[in-house]
């Protein structure tokens, strides 16, 4: 027998599935070859692993961690579900209104200064309306005068 | 609960039905997710997203099939996708977390030398055996897990992969000899470093 022919019912063999006349001569063969010896070993490894993790269990606590993601996920909904153009859509509206707040600003801090001239006409302006109005102040005395007299 | 009532009170989104149904099936879910990506704590966290999944597609139930083979068939989509996704973020991550896990350093220096390399080797073979079967044909995969690990018999294989009987023990057959194929070539490989 060749080692490939033990390659080829490796499962078989460590499974138990084979005729007894072949699983015996498989048995012939590894009492003679090392290698094939190995590789047995090494597949009989591997079967202990997978009934080691079929064993595994999980951490005690996931149950109240799924819970908690369970009801996350039911209080607040829209944590969860908020549509893309939502999530780019919003800031980009708030992002372009102040930029249109500054932009507003800057224009009507150039535009809205007067200037110079404009302010010394108009602090003049306030100075004859002041006047105007003492020298009406003063008329309404003089008459008050005239008719007390 | 009778299976009736827990699909009507997960559809009221009903807090008692949410843990009835984290409470009955937490287990096949996290282990069966388990069995196809080969870690704990990765299967854990995907287990909140199937639930997630389950609750939120219960409308679409059909009660052709028992719950729980319908909670089989979006565990296993599932992690199969979570599989694809890994290997596309590649072991780095993996990595990664062996090296920055304080727990893991702190036990490397405390253990026996002896000890580290057991675990090492036993890693190692973990390792060796899981890119084995991810290497299998989906349907191959699917098959194998069910089976070999989450021992499930071929008829309820059959119902979860909305195959024939004689379907899935030819793809476990098939799944067994591509193993086989497999490890031999790793093995000898092993063998030659």
């Amino acid at each position: 027998m060749h080692c490939t022919h033990f390659h080829e019912n490796l499962f078989a063999y460590h499974e138990g599935s084979l005729s007894d006349e072949m699983h015996q001569s498989l048995k012939d063969h590894l009492s003679s070859c090392d290698a094939c010896v190995r590789l047995s070993a090494e597949f009989e490894n591997l079967s202990n692993l997978i009934d080691k993790e079929r064993v595994s269990e999980p951490s005690p606590f996931v149950k109240t961690r799924i819970l908690q993601r369970i009801e996350s996920e039911f209080e607040h909904p829209e944590t969860r579900k908020i549509p893309v153009f939502v999530r780019i859509l919003q800031p980009a509206l708030i992002a372009s209104a102040l930029l249109a707040g500054i932009l507003i600003g800057s224009y009507s801090a150039k535009t809205g200064h007067a200037s110079d001239d404009q302010l010394l006409s108009k602090t003049d302006h306030i100075e004859f309306l002041k006047t105007d109005l003492y020298i009406s102040e003063m008329m309404d005395e003089d008459k008050i005068l005239v008719l007390n007299k | 609960m009778t299976e009736q009532e827990l699909i009507q009170g997960v559809l009221r989104r009903d807090r008692n039905a949410f843990q009835y149904l984290v409470n009955q099936y937490q287990k096949q879910v996290i282990k069966t997710a388990y069995y196809f990506l080969g870690n704990m704590e990765d299967a854990e966290d995907l287990s909140q997203e199937i639930f997630l999944d389950i609750i939120h597609s219960m409308k679409s139930f059909k009660k052709s099939s028992a719950l729980s083979t319908w909670i089989y068939r979006i565990t296993v989509n599932k992690s199969l996708n979570q599989v694809k996704k890994n290997r596309r973020k590649g072991i780095s991550v993996r990595l990664e977390s062996i090296f920055n896990n304080p727990f893991e350093k702190g036990r490397r220096q405390d253990a026996e030398p002896s000890v580290i390399s057991a675990e090492y080797e036993e890693k190692e073979k973990r390792d060796l055996l899981h890119t084995a079967i991810n290497r299998l044909p989906e349907n191959q995969r699917i098959a194998f897990v069910l089976n070999k690990f989450d021992e499930q018999p071929y008829k309820q294989i059959a119902e979860i992969m909305g195959v024939g009987l004689s379907a899935v023990e030819s793809l476990i057959y098939r799944a067994k000899m591509n193993l086989q194929k497999h490890l031999v070539h790793q093995f000898s490989e092993y063998q030659n470093t």
